[in-house]
């Protein structure tokens, strides 16, 4: 049995974007500023359209941003 | 704290005071037999049933969406409100299905159950679903591991 989860280069991507907040991506991202601090903690897997919008507001690819760990168990 | 959290606590709080003054009142003086002939208890419950719906709805018009640009539900709170109803649909179904094989066994040999369990059932089943649903909730929320 194996589980994936993702891992989020959203904080770095933060602070290079001019030290944005997390309301500020959110507001961007049109989510709430507690989805952005559970992606940032590896708490919660975004929906294929939030991870977009994420990486659009970053200027990068969905995959640049969110890395699947696949952890065999 | 986001709205939906603020909510799940109030729901909490507001059922969760309701149940703690129910019970004891539904037990004290003789159980399900005098409560149902104990006019004063019986309108004493419903009164409490009444103003905890006042409650929950006036507290859910307090939080209720102001004029803000910020966005108050999101995809998460959606998925966790689906978890939450999903859980507490199977814990209702678990209190009814097991308050019935108890209320039968007790009364299996003298074929009769008194109508104030079924009063009991009642509430405690709208009880029972808005605190394990806020309680799930909040939970949900707080949960460090990647549940959802």
């Amino acid at each position: 049995m194996s589980s994936y989860r993702i891992k989020t280069s959203i904080r770095s991507l933060r602070f290079e974007h001019n030290e944005m907040t997390q309301q500020e991506l959110a507001d961007k991202v049109k989510c709430t500023r507690q989805t952005i601090a559970a992606l940032e903690q590896g708490q919660y897997s975004p929906s294929l359209i939030l991870a977009h919008r994420i990486a659009k507001a970053f200027g990068k690819s969905t995959e640049e941003v969110f890395k699947i760990n696949d952890e065999a168990k | 704290m986001n709205k939906n959290q603020k909510r799940s606590l109030g729901s909490l709080l507001i059922w969760g005071t309701v149940t703690i003054i129910f019970i004891p009142l539904f037990f004290i003086g003789g159980g399900p037999r005098a409560w149902v002939l104990d006019n004063t208890r019986f309108i004493i419950s419903a009164s409490i049933f009444a103003a905890g719906y006042i409650s929950f709805f006036t507290m859910l018009g307090l939080t209720r969406k102001k004029n803000t640009d910020n966005i108050e539900r999101d995809e998460r709170d959606i998925l966790i409100g689906r978890k939450a109803s999903e859980i507490t649909l199977a814990i209702v179904q678990g209190y009814i299905f097991f308050a019935c094989i108890i209320l039968y066994t007790l009364y299996d040999k003298t074929n009769s159950v008194p109508a104030g369990w079924m009063w009991f059932l009642g509430y405690t089943c709208i009880f029972t679903g808005y605190i394990s649903n806020s309680a799930i909730s909040l939970i949900l929320y707080k949960s460090k591991a990647d549940i959802l």
